[in-house]
């Protein structure tokens, strides 16, 4: 209904509205439907009533639905009735009725327009439908056609980028293979010892590495570069150590820059010293393995210590072996000392102007300085070790003077090597580790060395038959083949000297025994080169030529003479004793005894520290010799006491020396060397008869020994200087010493060694006999000596041309005549005392015989002995005008001529007492002469 | 150091100078050549122990000088030695002609019986041989002494020169030839064999008594 009345009111207003709802339904396009009802179809055909029924239309009823329906019955009159409703019906239906006409007249009148829309309606209802289909085919195509096009395209782009990220990782894969091929790389630049090329590269990749670390293929890389890196570093260490050995700058430069890289400059520095220690034990290790695998058959060496090693090392390649040591050390010195040169010329050539550079330099260059003693220390300590390990005792003297040669080259290496290095407080100490030991050793040498020299010394004097062995008259201790080298000693002082002088200026460690030399040479080589020489037998090369030219005592006429003579043929076994020698007398045992020292003082040389002891032992050999000629020549001695006494003191020091335990009496220092026996007292060669007339008591021997000895003391005083120079100044006062009593006093060997010669040619007993015989209780003075003046001027004459006879073979020194006939002057004088103290009874006139007695014998003797003064006649003559003297003078005289005998004195005494006799009482001269005889025994008792 | 050894025997070694004696010495003891060799002066010594035939036995060995004008002082050594080496120069023959000399002078000087063995030194200077082996073999057959060629630079012969006389002594003493007791024989007991040997040699009959019985 209500729908109705819409369209009531809105006809012809709102044409629209239906389009309106048929468009909201979309769907239901059909003709649309209309129901209608059977009474309405009864229209009336009244207008005018019809339009005003519609006039009276309630204007309700054009209102709500709501409204209307209860109007009706609101309006319903209180009293009811069926008129009224039937009226109101009525009028309602005509209402209606007008309603339901108008309606169908309009709809009649609207139904053209209503067909013609309906079909305008339709018309767009199909084209709607059209347009449906149109759209929704053309949205089928477009969903068909963005379906298919917009995958393409995306697949498109997709690769597009696929591509890009494709190549990305061909370059990644690429850098990738290279970063996998630089490990051979690394290693080839490894083998070219490219050290810093290969960190750089290495840290590169490293870099490389750690940008690409988010592919899987290189996580292992990087920490394989590291592994890489760490592995160059251990390369490097290598390669360091192996400067040790052979430094090359290059290499070395080459490591530097690549510790420098590293940013371990000072690490490595560290490292280097370590390794120069370790590679100073192992190439002293490996030395004495090679050695002492050499010498013994065990296999289990290697395992051994260093030291335990070094006492397998026997003694023929003990040298050899320390020579290797030696050389192999002062290698690596030489490295070492290379390196620092290396650094020292860095800063200065490069010229750092990075302050921190300088100062890492400076660093090392004070490292380096510092570590030259912790090298010397290790390298001294090994050989020390092995030094001290060998029992050098039993070498032989050639070879144990190598041994301290080369150990002493050694030292001189080392000093060298830490020069000015040091503290200067302390700049003994550098070399003690390898003195100490040497002096030790030496010692222990020479001790037996010098006991086996003294024993063969003894052995000499043993079969000494005092011969003289003739020398050139120039002979000079100092041109003997052994003592060369102390010429040569000179030079080199003054070399040495000059050195320093020059060295003043640039006291640079390492200049004498490092920088000269290159790698193939070495500062051992001559020393090498001796004991190498000394070693092998193939040197073809003869001397003979220069042997001739060369020899010592050069070739004088006389002994060119000789050669002529052999070459004649003349007999070896030909009387040549009419061959007077003109040089010294020497004796072959002397002229060994000089040897001895010669090679003695070798020792010095090479060893300062135990000169002392060397020069104390060389002292004893000059001491053997003096005991033995003292021994053999001098002991019937019975001369001047004071000479004797004063080499009696001299002989028992030697004997103390000698013959007791030896000790150095220079030093209280405990320098005894431990199981020394006393050697054996020498004894004269049983060729020597000293007791046989016929060969003069031996004066030949006599001389040669006791002036072989006075030669071997001038030779020994030309020594002295040299002596000197050994020892340190605090041991001087031995030599002094020595010198001034031992040395000297073999002077008064002479004294005492001629005595029995001239005592047993001399016979004093027949003149004494003679003397006894001659009245010397005369009266008158006489003018006419006694006949056996005569006689014993007789004696001497025979005596003296015996002399000049038997002294054929050498000249005899005039203070050897001068001396025989100060003895025979002794044994005259003794002979007139002897005969005087014999003379019971003398008067004054008796005394003046005696007197003139010997008056005539000194005047005769002296143009016989051609000796002027004639020595000790006061001893003659005052005992001749003792007589004259008073009880009391007498005495007195007595009291201080001590040198007569007891028998001469009381013997004077009787003869004076005699002459008292006459001036005074016979009691009073008993007396006196009881006392005086009481003084005599006591003069004897207190000698 | 007392060495033991059951003999000590005294050597010489003797000849003309310059044909090389130092020089064997020299090789004996130190196993080398001796390169700057001069004249001996007078008389020098060493000393060295052998095995010979299995006895120790000492050699103390004087090297003499050959030079004329020491011949008084060496010719004093020759006393009592018990073995000599008498050393010619196979480069030289006046060396070798004066060694009837030097044979005389150590059988008058040092003993009759005295064991002498001819070194003809040198052998290693074979283009500037003078003597040869066989006119050399021939005077040490006929003055009944043994012969050896030796050189003192190659060492050849040298230890067996002295081994040779050594044992040659040695068997002497064994024999009863020699009198190791008899003064001046140049023969000296080692302390070791001096008991045992008295038991073991069979001895002669001695006239002189002086030496010490136990
Ligand atoms: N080629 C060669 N030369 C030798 C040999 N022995 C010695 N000589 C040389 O001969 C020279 C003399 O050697 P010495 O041993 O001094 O001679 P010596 O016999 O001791 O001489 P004196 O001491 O004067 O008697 C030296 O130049 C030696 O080099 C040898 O066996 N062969
Ligand atoms: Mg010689």
């Amino acid at each position: 209904m209500k729908k109705i009345r819409g369209l009531f009111d809105n006809v012809g207003k709102h044409s629209t509205s239906v389009i309106k709802h048929q468009h909201t339904d979309d769907i239901n396009i059909g003709a649309p439907k209309y129901a209608y009802k059977d009474e309405a179809r009864r229209f009336t055909t009244n207008p005018q009533a019809d339009r005003e029924a519609i006039e009276s239309i309630d204007k309700v009823f054009y209102g709500d639905q709501e409204a209307i329906n209860p109007y009706e019955l609101d309006n319903l009159p209180e009293a009811l009735s069926l008129g009224d409703v039937e009226v109101r019906r009525e009028k309602l239906r005509q209402q209606v009725n007008a309603i339901s006409k108008k309606l169908s007249d309009v709809i009649l009148e609207n139904q053209p327009s209503y067909t013609k829309e309906l079909k305008d309606v339709q018309e767009l209802q199909r084209s709607l439908h059209n347009a449906f289909i149109i759209c929704s085919n053309g949205r089928r195509f477009l969903m068909s056609v963005s379906t298919r096009s917009t995958t393409a395209g995306l697949k498109l782009l997709a690769s597009q980028q696929k591509r890009h990220n494709l190549l990305a990782l061909c370059t990644a894969l690429e850098t990738i293979r290279t970063l996998q091929h630089t490990d051979i790389r690394l290693r080839e630049m490894l083998e070219e010892e490219d050290y810093d090329g290969a960190i750089q590269l290495c840290l590169e990749c490293q870099k490389a590495a750690s940008t690409y670390r988010h592919y899987h293929c290189i996580k292992d890389l990087s920490s394989k570069l590291q592994d890489t890196l760490e592995q160059i570093e251990e390369q490097m260490d290598v390669a360091l150590s192996k400067t040790c050995k052979t430094f090359d700058e290059n290499v070395y430069a080459k490591l530097k820059i690549a510790y420098q890289l590293l940013g371990k400059t000072q690490s490595a520095m560290d490292q280097l010293l370590m390794h120069y220690t370790t590679c100073i034990h192992n190439t002293a290790f490996h030395v004495v393995l090679g050695f002492a695998e050499l010498g013994s058959s065990k296999n289990n060496l290697h395992k051994k210590q260093y030291k335990d090693l070094c006492t397998h090392i026997s003694g023929e390649i003990y040298i050899p072996c320390l020579m290797e040591m030696c050389k192999a050390l002062w290698s690596i010195m030489h490295c070492y000392h290379k390196t620092s040169v290396w650094h020292k010329n860095c800063i200065s050539a490069n010229g750092l102007d990075v302050a921190e550079e300088v100062e890492t330099e400076e660093y090392i260059n004070r490292k380096l300085s510092h570590g030259r003693h912790r090298i010397w220390a290790d390298v001294q300590s090994r050989i020390r070790t092995y030094i001290l390990s060998c029992d050098l005792s039993v070498f032989k003297y050639d070879d144990f003077i190598t041994v301290l040669d080369i150990v002493k080259r050694f030292i001189l290496v080392g000093v060298d090597f830490c020069r000015n290095t040091i503290d200067e407080t302390e700049p003994q100490t550098t070399t003690d580790n390898l003195n100490e030991p040497l002096r030790k050793q030496t010692l222990s040498y020479f001790y037996n060395h010098h006991k086996s020299r003294l024993e063969e010394l003894l052995m000499f004097l043993d079969n000494e038959a005092w011969q003289p062995c003739p020398v050139k008259s120039s002979f000079e201790v100092l041109n003997m083949q052994e003592f060369k080298f102390l010429r040569q000693l000179d030079v080199d002082d003054d070399n040495l000297f000059d050195n320093n002088q020059e060295n003043f200026a640039s006291n640079l460690p390492g200049i004498k025994y490092f920088d000269p030399y290159t790698n193939e040479s070495h500062p051992f080589a001559d020393l090498e080169k001796m004991s190498q020489k000394a070693n092998s037998n193939d040197i073809r090369q003869v001397r003979y030529d220069s042997y001739e030219a060369s020899d010592e005592d050069d070739m004088d006429d006389e002994l060119h003479q000789e050669y002529i003579d052999e070459r004649t043929g003349e007999s070896p076994v030909s009387d040549n004793a009419s061959k007077v020698l003109h040089g010294p007398i020497m004796t072959n045992t002397a002229l060994h005894v000089l040897r001895l020292c010669g090679s003695y003082l070798k020792m010095c040389d090479v060893l300062k520290p135990i000169a002392i002891d060397v020069v104390v032992c060389m002292t004893q050999l000059f001491d053997l010799y003096f005991y033995a000629v003292f021994e053999f020549f001098s002991t019937s001695y019975e001369g001047e006491k004071y000479r004797y006494e004063r080499l009696t003191s001299t002989i028992k020091r030697m004997e103390e020396s000698l013959f007791l335990p030896i000790s150095s009496n220079a030093e209280n220092e405990a320098t005894l060397p431990p199981n020394s026996e006393k050697i054996a007292r020498p004894t004269l060669s049983p060729v020597v008869d000293l007791n046989k007339n016929e060969n003069n008591y031996g004066i030949m021997e006599r001389i040669v020994a006791t002036e072989s000895l006075i030669c071997l003391s001038e030779q020994f005083q030309s020594l002295q200087k040299y002596l000197e120079l050994m020892i340190p100044q605090s041991k001087k006062a031995f030599l002094h010493q020595f010198y001034s009593q031992t040395v000297r006093s073999s002077a008064d060997v002479r004294w005492t060694s001629y005595w029995e010669f001239s005592s047993r040619c001399i016979n004093m007993t027949s003149t004494i006999e003679k003397m006894f015989l001659v009245n010397w209780d005369i009266k008158d003075i006489m003018s006419q000596h006694n006949a056996y003046v005569d006689q014993l001027l007789k004696e001497l004459g025979t005596f003296k041309s015996r002399l000049q006879q038997s002294v054929r073979s050498v000249q005899m020194p005039e203070a050897v005549s001068k001396v025989i006939w100060n003895h025979c002057i002794r044994i005259s004088n003794q002979v007139f005392v002897e005969g005087f103290s014999n003379v019971k009874k003398c008067s004054n006139e008796g005394r003046a015989l005696m007197q003139l007695d010997y008056q005539q014998f000194l005047m005769k003797f002296e143009k016989l002995a051609n000796i002027r003064p004639i020595p000790n006649r006061e001893y003659v003559e005052a005992y001749i005008k003792a007589y004259y003297l008073t009880e009391n003078d007498l005495e007195n005289w007595m009291r201080t001529h001590i040198e007569y005998t007891p028998k001469q004195l009381s013997s004077l005494v009787n003869c004076s007492a005699t002459s008292y006799s006459s001036s005074t009482a016979a009691s009073t001269n008993r007396n006196a002469k009881q006392r005086m005889m009481s003084l005599i025994e006591e003069l004897t008792m207190r000698k | 150091m007392s060495e033991t050894y059951d003999f000590l025997f005294k050597f010489l070694v003797i000849g003309s100078a310059g044909v090389g004696k130092s020089c064997i010495l020299h090789q004996l003891l130190e196993n080398k050549f001796k390169e700057e060799s001069t004249h001996t002066i007078g008389v020098e010594f060493g000393s060295k122990i052998v095995n010979v035939g299995g006895k120790c036995v000492k050699l103390q060995i004087w090297d003499t000088a050959g030079q004329e004008r020491f011949r008084s002082v060496t010719r004093s050594y020759y006393r009592g030695a018990a073995g000599a080496l008498l050393v010619y120069d196979t480069t030289c023959r006046e060396t070798f002609n004066s060694l009837t000399n030097w044979l005389t002078d150590a059988k008058t000087l040092a003993s009759p019986n005295i064991v002498i063995i001819l070194c003809g030194n040198k052998k290693d200077l074979e283009s500037e041989r003078e003597v040869t082996f066989l006119e050399a073999s021939r005077f040490a057959q006929e003055n009944e002494v043994m012969f050896l060629e030796t050189s003192a630079l190659t060492g050849e012969n040298i230890e067996d020169a002295f081994n040779k006389c050594a044992k040659t002594i040695l068997t002497k003493i064994e024999a009863g030839d020699i009198d190791p007791e008899r003064i001046g024989s140049g023969i000296q007991y080692g302390d070791s064999s001096l008991r045992q040997l008295r038991h073991t040699r069979p001895r002669r009959q001695r006239t002189d008594t002086g030496g010490g019985c136990c």
